[in-house]
Formats: C-alpha cells, sequence, structure tokens
C-alpha cells in the first residue's frame, strides 16, 4: 500500500546545522494489519505519520500509496484523499467543543442522513461509549471517552488507512488495551497505523517499526 | 464531496453568544429604521403644506419699490401712502381679472405653525370678511368637519391636523402662545392641502399681504407678477413663497437636511456596528482555531471552512434581520399611537429607500468582515503544525 523511498525531512533548512526528522530511508506497508511505529520522543514517528498521511510535505524522497506517487499532488488531491481513504486520530482529541460526541463524529462523515447517524452510533458503541452519552460534550465526558470518540470519528468514512498518532496516551491501561484491541479487530481490512512510544501497547501488531534519531533501527513483522 | 460543516451546528449550540449578536443585529436594524422613520415625518407631514397648499393659495407681501412707488418721487408721506395704497388695489384688482387667477386679495394674514417630531415649517392664511370664507374654503377644497363658518371678527377655521399639531381645541384660541386670546377657532376644517382661513379682528396687524386663489396655470407668483409688471426683488424686501418656493424648501431645507441627518447617522452607527462585529467575530474565530485545524487536517479545504463561516454569518444576519423586523413593526406601531397620530403628523410605513440603505449598511458590514475571515482562512494550520 505505502511504499516510500529514500525519504528525509529537515527542520530548520536555512541555518548551517540542519535538523534531520527523517534521515532518508526506505520503507514498504502491507495493505492491511495493524502496524506500529515506535521510538522515543523526537525519533521522526510522527513526522513519517504525517509525511504519509500527506500532512507534511517531505524534504526529499518519494511516498507512493497504491502505486502513486502522493507528495506531489494538488491540494485538492490531498483533501480528497484525507476526507475519503484516511482517517485520523491525533495525539489530542481534537474534538469540537460545541457539539455532541455524536455530532463529533458526523462533522468528519462524507455522507448524511439516518444511516450515517446509525454508522456513527455504531462506531460509538463498538468503543464502548453508552448511548446517554452520545448527546454530551466533551467537556462531560472523560479524557478516555473523548479519545474513543476521537478514534470513532477517525472510522466514520470506512477508510483505507488509519494513521492513529498516541491513541492511548490519555487512556489507563485497560482502556488502552481495549482500544488496541478494537484497532487490531479494525485492521483486518485495512492498514492501521499506530504511533507510539509506549511498546505495551503493542503487543498483538502485524508489523513492528522501530525509529531511532529520525531513521528506522529495526523491523520486525509476524509471520 | 459534500460538505458536512454545518452553520447551524454552532449557532444551535452557542445560543447565547449566536443570540447576542442576532440581538445586536436586529436592535441596529430597528434603531436605524425607526430614526428614519421618525425624521421622516417631518418631510411627510409637510407635503400637504409644500406641494398642495401653493396649487391653490399663494401669499407675498412687496415692497413699495417693487409696486413702482418710491418715497422720494412724493412731497409729504400722505401722498406716497395714497400712490402706494391704489398701486396696491391696481395690483389686486389686475391679479383678479387674470383668466387664470380664481381671486387676488389685499388683506391681513396669519401664520400657523406646524411642527414634526424634528423641525417643522410655516404658512400664512388669509383672513377676509366672513362672507368671503366659504368661497375661500370652496376653493381650497376643504370640508368643515365640526363647527360653523365665522360670522365676526377674529373668528378662524382651522385645518384639523394644525390643530392636533398645536393642541387646540374648537371653542380655544389659535396658537395663543403667540397671539394671545384674539382670534377664535369656530371651526375644523378638512383638506388635501390643510388650508386655514378666518376673519381679521379689528385693528389687530397680524401681518398684511397679497393672497392669490390660483390655479396651476397661476401658482408661480413670480410669472404672475411680471406679467403685470412687477419684478420681485428680495433686496427690495420683498417675501414670496409661491409653489416653486415651497418646492426649494421642501426638497433643500426639509429632504435634503433630514437626508444629511440620516446617512450621517447611518454612517456613524454602521462604522460602531462593523467595529463591534469585526471584533467579536475574531474572538469567536480566535476561539475555534483548533476546530478549522482539525477540518482542515481530516480533509476539508479551506474554502470549505469559509463557507462554513460565511453561512454561519449570513444565518445570523438573516435572523438579526428578520427580529430587527418585528421589532421594528412593533416600534412603529407604537410610535404611530403615542406620537404621530395624537401630533397630528403623518408618516410612511414602508419606506423602501430606508431599507434599502439598512440592508446596503449591513452588506458593507459583511464585506468588512471578509477581510478577517480571510485572514482567518489563510492561517488555518493542520494539526501536525500546530503540535510542532
Amino acid at each position: 500500500m505505502f511504499e516510500v523511498k529514500n525519504i528525509s525531512m529537515i527542520y530548520d533548512m536555512n541555518t548551517d546545522e540542519k535538523m534531520y526528522a527523517l534521515g532518508g530511508f526506505d520503507l514498504t506497508l502491507p495493505d492491511r494489519g495493524l502496524v506500529g511505529i515506535i521510538g522515543p520522543s523526537g525519533s521522526g514517528k510522527s513526522t513519517l505519520m504525517y509525511c504519509l498521511s500527506t500532512l507534511k510535505k517531505p524534504t526529499e524522497g518519494s511516498v507512493r500509496y497504491n502505486g502513486r506517487e502522493i507528495t506531489d499532488i494538488s491540494d485538492r488531491e490531498r483533501e480528497t484523499l484525507r476526507r475519503k481513504e484516511f482517517g485520523f486520530v491525533f495525539q489530542k482529541h481534537y474534538l469540537v467543543p460545541y457539539m455532541s460526541a455524536l455530532d463529533n463524529i458526523l462533522v468528519a462523515g462524507n455522507g448524511s442522513g439516518k444511516e450515517e447517524t446509525e454508522k456513527a452510533k455504531d462506531a460509538l458503541r463498538l468503543l464502548g461509549l453508552r448511548e446517554r452519552e452520545f448527546g454530551k460534550r466533551p467537556a462531560k465526558l472523560s479524557g478516555g471517552q473523548c479519545q474513543r470518540v476521537a478514534i470513532a470519528r477517525s472510522m466514520i468514512n470506512d477508510p483505507k488507512v488509519l494513521f492513529a498518532d498516541e491513541p492511548t496516551a490519555s487512556l489507563d491501561h485497560e482502556n488502552a488495551f481495549n482500544v488496541m484491541k478494537i484497532l487490531k479487530k479494525y485492521s483486518e481490512d485495512r492498514l492501521v497505523l499506530v504511533v507510539t512510544h509506549d511498546r505495551s501497547v503493542l503487543t498483538d501488531v502485524d508489523m513492528l517499526v522501530e525509529m531511532w534519531d529520525g531513521n528506522i533501527s529495526g523491523i520486525s513483522s509476524r509471520a | 464531496m459534500k460538505s458536512q460543516l454545518s452553520a447551524a451546528k454552532y449557532i444551535r449550540n452557542n445560543k447565547r453568544t449566536g443570540f447576542v449578536l442576532i440581538l445586536a443585529l436586529g436592535l441596529t436594524f430597528m434603531a436605524m429604521y425607526v430614526i428614519a422613520y421618525l425624521l421622516y415625518t417631518t418631510s411627510e407631514s409637510t407635503k400637504p403644506i409644500c406641494f398642495e397648499l401653493p396649487r391653490k393659495i399663494v401669499c407675498c407681501s412687496l415692497s413699495t419699490a417693487s409696486l413702482g412707488v418710491n418715497y422720494d418721487d412724493y412731497e409729504d408721506v400722505g401722498q406716497f401712502v395714497k400712490a402706494r395704497e391704489k398701486a396696491r388695489t391696481n395690483l389686486t384688482e389686475k391679479l383678479s381679472s387674470d383668466p387664470d387667477v380664481v381671486k387676488a386679495y389685499y388683506t391681513q394674514v396669519l401664520y400657523a405653525s406646524y411642527n414634526g417630531v424634528v423641525g417643522g415649517i410655516g404658512y400664512e392664511f388669509p383672513l377676509l370678511p366672513p362672507e368671503e370664507v366659504p368661497f375661500v374654503v370652496k376653493h381650497l377644497g376643504a370640508e368643515l368637519v365640526e363647527g360653523r363658518m365665522p360670522e365676526g371678527e377674529g373668528e378662524v377655521l382651522i385645518d384639523e391636523r394644525v390643530m392636533k399639531n398645536g393642541g387646540m381645541k374648537l371653542g380655544g384660541w389659535f396658537q395663543q402662545a403667540g397671539y394671545g386670546e384674539v382670534f377664535k377657532i369656530v371651526g375644523v376644517l378638512r383638506s388635501d392641502c390643510m388650508g386655514c382661513v378666518g376673519t381679521p379682528r379689528g385693528g389687530y396687524n397680524s401681518g398684511v399681504g397679497f393672497v392669490v386663489l390660483c390655479n396651476d396655470n397661476s401658482n408661480n407668483l413670480r410669472e404672475l407678477l411680471a406679467k403685470y409688471g412687477v419684478t420681485v426683488s428680495q433686496d427690495n424686501g420683498d417675501n414670496i413663497y409661491d409653489v416653486e418656493d415651497y418646492r426649494n424648501l421642501y426638497e433643500e431645507d426639509i429632504r435634503k437636511t433630514i437626508d444629511d441627518v440620516i446617512n450621517v447617522i447611518l454612517l456613524t452607527v454602521m462604522v460602531f456596528l462593523s467595529i463591534s462585529v469585526v471584533v467579536a467575530y475574531v474572538s469567536f474565530m480566535r476561539n475555534r482555531v483548533g476546530e478549522y485545524c482539525l477540518y482542515a487536517s481530516i480533509g476539508y479545504s479551506r474554502s470549505d471552512i469559509y463557507g462554513m463561516m460565511m453561512r454561519e454569518m449570513l444565518v445570523m444576519f438573516i435572523a438579526g434581520i428578520l427580529l430587527g423586523a418585528v421589532t421594528t413593526v412593533g416600534m412603529v406601531a407604537l410610535l404611530r399611537g403615542i406620537l404621530i397620530e395624537p401630533r397630528g403628523l403623518s408618516a410612511q410605513w414602508f419606506m423602501k429607500e430606508q431599507l434599502l440603505r439598512i440592508l446596503g449598511s449591513f452588506a458593507c458590514i459583511i464585506g468588512v468582515l471578509q477581510i478577517p475571515m480571510a485572514v482567518t482562512v489563510q492561517k488555518i494550520k493542520t494539526i501536525d503544525l500546530m503540535e510542532d
């Protein structure tokens, strides 16, 4: 699905000491499955995820998605890709404060009407929220519930790729385990990319990419 | 791809914020319309005096010089006075015999004042022998709706609107504050031209002048007098108010002054409203930066986000205009009941021009708001940049 060639990302291009967020490496990711990207803070794992998801443009190198180069596509194509094929869970939940949990999911949807609402409700139920919490605003939900709403939002368009940046950061161990279980199940027919620095949540991944100082230090796959 | 960014969601979920803005817009709309409504009562109410009255009756006072009588040409005052009286009588007779003039008089006149909410106007009406009064009433197209015709000295028939306006009553005294207890109101007239007429009170001098009962062919008094060799000159102290003068008075002094005042008010309100709305909007948008970044990150284009912002703004402006329209109707009805009708004034309910001005002002404010909106849209980042 993703073919990355010689990708590099340099911050502070104009200064003498260039800072490499990504140091120029190759990577191939499968069409489906749960892929973990792990590394310490500043290792480049989030930058890699942002480059794959078109939020950032790499300084050099190529990113091919389903055989198509996506580093040089137009803004409109990028937006279409993000809305139709990708789903996002960010480090913070970024829920819209004045909307209910349900509306926060629907706002990301491509469809409308009853069917879409039912789909959003199903996603919330799948992630363990109760009906009475569907109408609550983020301020009335716990951190864990907010993060689960954010995950449900990322699923509303049935994305082919789900990018999750530290999806369990604000969850307790039990909730984190449950969320990872859901993502694992969700990855049966799509690619789910989880970026984290917490190795304990990546026990069930199909592929693990370890990063260190802007480079890949190791890749392991479940046979 | 259809945008799911709804304008209604923000307004529905931020009722207090939305309501404050809608209320502010609605009240501004109402204030702008009601101020204009009140100011325009003056122009609307004085229309009959400025346009209808001079079509039927014109009054003027002419200097002896304009009548061709010069003091220096006479040996004593007595001869001068005789010559002056003769000149006046001659002119009155000439005017009366003009085929386009209904009748002319040189007689006493009385001054009636009529005040709008702001400003006012005054006009002279003739004091004639009682037997002439019904003729004048008929010529004015007036109807005696209450009371009787004058029979003795110092009795007047006054237009019903002038009476209401001056707080006068049948059987009371005409403009008592100015004339004292001199002219008694014995009848109430109703006409399109708001004309009045009465009888003189002995030697009481309320002013004298030529009074011409005219028609559409003779209401330009300057032209009419020129036919008989009289050239009207302000330098000589001639005082004339015919159909042209009243038209100029209305357009230049009344209408233009009111228009200027309204334009200044409108501009001031618009500037303050623009500043308030822009400040409020910038604050709304600042509070929603995270939201806009989320939308941009999950694939909404800047134009989708701008479209949502515009829809939200238009919904609030339209709601503000509707609220303003409803409160305006209520306020106008109230003012009509407590201020306009009791004072014998008239006003237009629907002022198309004013409505267009207000809507134009609102459109300008929407235009001004494009600047902070465009800046905000340009500054929208995706979440990766926010987290960097």
